[in-house]
């Protein structure tokens, strides 16, 4: 358990080496396990938090008013015209105001309880969203490192990026006053240097070679949503 | 033929992408038919799972005919679909289109439906192995493979197993995009033991069936919408 626990914090500090050595230790399975458990236990907080702002219409309604203020400074540094800009946090509004009336409707077992429910479910469900986006990610950067030359096999490398959830377990302090804006960029960044890392260590390509393996997925889903962001903006 | 539980000892080695796993289930005597009681007993847990997990939803989420009615009534209004013109009232009534919503109430199903899954689980699952079986063991043959069907299908039975995930997440969503990855993932590796193919090869072989069903897909909704725009006034 010591050696497991010097493991994770060595990962944590990006010593390369560890990646090494969970290849050859708890390998994909403790991966697995590590990648699931963290994004269950990350999420039960956020089901709760969630649960209880929906049930309180006050937070619900402070929470949509903050979203299109939010979105309204934020395509104010956008390169879009400013009648573009008021068109489009309009429909913002308008959407949510639907949104939340769909959310208002009566629930067989009522209100409570189905709020509880479906909180429930999203958190089970949690781990497998985001195995949504390492799974496919990985694959494509694996598929890209083989085709490149890479003799590293599928389980050696999966096993150690997994460990790129550690950061996300200070997630949920998002939810503390005044950490929103801090925390998740944060975890997010220092989760990816963990991925790049384990990554790079464990591709058996050389540097250059193993950043275009990593970066150019990333390039193209960058430029897919892109051009998605801003079709989306100039419609609406 | 082997037991069950024979078979349901190599799903954990398959999700782990251990691909002796594969050349186990070709060594068996009838490995086509120990794929289809492998499928047909992770349909049944699945059908079991979704079964409950529609009946949960259902009692959870507010019922789809008030969805329907509130969507149906105060889309239109909505200004960025005013700003579409004439298209916006064609688009509304598109969005009430019937199919649309038995399709939906197939994915958030009342308790009746959701005990439907029960039959329909099993069967579908095992529709969908032999349909993706089939065709992937003939475009393998093309790239070069040498696996008997019955090797190939055995071998992708093993690679149905991630589909477990599914009971802790039984609604569409990224968690499927993931769910499907991984059955892919697995797929490339039994075809690649089946068949004794290279990499590249392998990987055409899981891919190119997926690209046809998803062609034919795409080409089935475009022509189901466009009917539907047509037949609005």
């Amino acid at each position: 358990m010591a050696e497991l626990l010097s493991l994770l914090w060595d990962a944590l500090r990006l010593e390369r080496r560890v990646f090494a050595s969970w290849q050859s230790g708890p390998g994909l399975r403790g991966g697995l396990v590590l990648f699931f458990g963290v994004s269950f236990l990350v999420a039960v907080p956020e089901a709760i938090v969630w649960t209880r702002a929906h049930l309180d219409l006050w937070t619900l309604c402070t929470a949509r008013d903050r979203l299109v203020e939010r979105t309204w400074d934020q395509l104010a540094y956008s390169p879009f015209p400013p009648d573009v800009q008021r068109t489009a946090t309009t429909n913002l509004a308008a959407v949510l105001e639907l949104a939340s009336r769909l959310d208002g409707l009566p629930r067989p077992v009522g209100q409570r309880t189905g709020r509880i429910l479906e909180a429930t479910s999203g958190a089970l469900a949690a781990p497998c969203r985001r195995l949504g986006l390492w799974l496919p990610y990985t694959l494509a950067v694996f598929a890209l490192a083989k085709a490149l030359g890479s003799p590293a096999r599928l389980s050696q490398v999966l096993g150690p990026s997994a460990l790129y959830v550690l950061p996300h377990l200070l997630d949920p302090l998002r939810l503390l006053p005044g950490l929103g804006s801090i925390i998740i960029p944060s975890t997010t960044v220092w989760g990816a240097a963990i991925y790049i890392a384990a990554i790079e260590a464990t591709i058996g390509l050389d540097r250059p070679r193993a950043l275009i393996a990593l970066l150019v997925p990333g390039l193209v889903i960058l430029t897919l949503a892109a051009a998605l962001v801003s079709g989306a903006v100039l419609l609406l | 033929m082997q037991s069950i539980a024979a078979l349901v000892a190599l799903v954990p080695r398959a999700l782990l992408f251990d691909g002796d796993a594969y050349l186990e289930i070709k060594l068996w005597a009838r490995p086509a038919r120990d794929g289809a009681r492998l499928v047909l007993a992770l349909g049944a847990v699945l059908g079991i799972a979704g079964a409950l997990a529609g009946i949960l939803g259902w009692a959870s989420a507010p019922a789809l005919a008030d969805v329907r009615r509130v969507l149906t009534a105060e889309l239109a209004a909505l200004p960025l679909l005013q700003r579409l013109g004439p298209l916006a009232p064609r688009l509304a009534a598109a969005l009430d289109w019937s199919p649309l919503w038995a399709a939906a109430a197939w994915v958030r199903p009342t308790p009746p439906l959701a005990l439907m899954r029960l039959a329909l689980g099993p069967a579908a699952l095992l529709m969908a192995w032999l349909s993706y079986g089939l065709t992937a063991h003939a475009v393998a043959r093309l790239l070069g493979g040498r696996a008997r069907p019955g090797h190939t299908l055995g071998c992708l039975a093993l690679a149905e197993g991630p589909r477990l995930l599914l009971i802790l997440a039984p609604f569409p969503g990224l968690a499927w995009l993931g769910i499907w990855a991984w059955v892919l993932a697995a797929r490339f590796q039994a075809l690649r033991a089946a068949h004794g193919l290279d990499g590249w090869h392998a990987f055409w072989a899981a891919v190119t069936p997926v690209l046809v069903g998803g062609a034919l897909g795409i080409a089935a909704l475009g022509w189901s919408l466009a009917a539907a725009l047509e037949g609005v006034p």
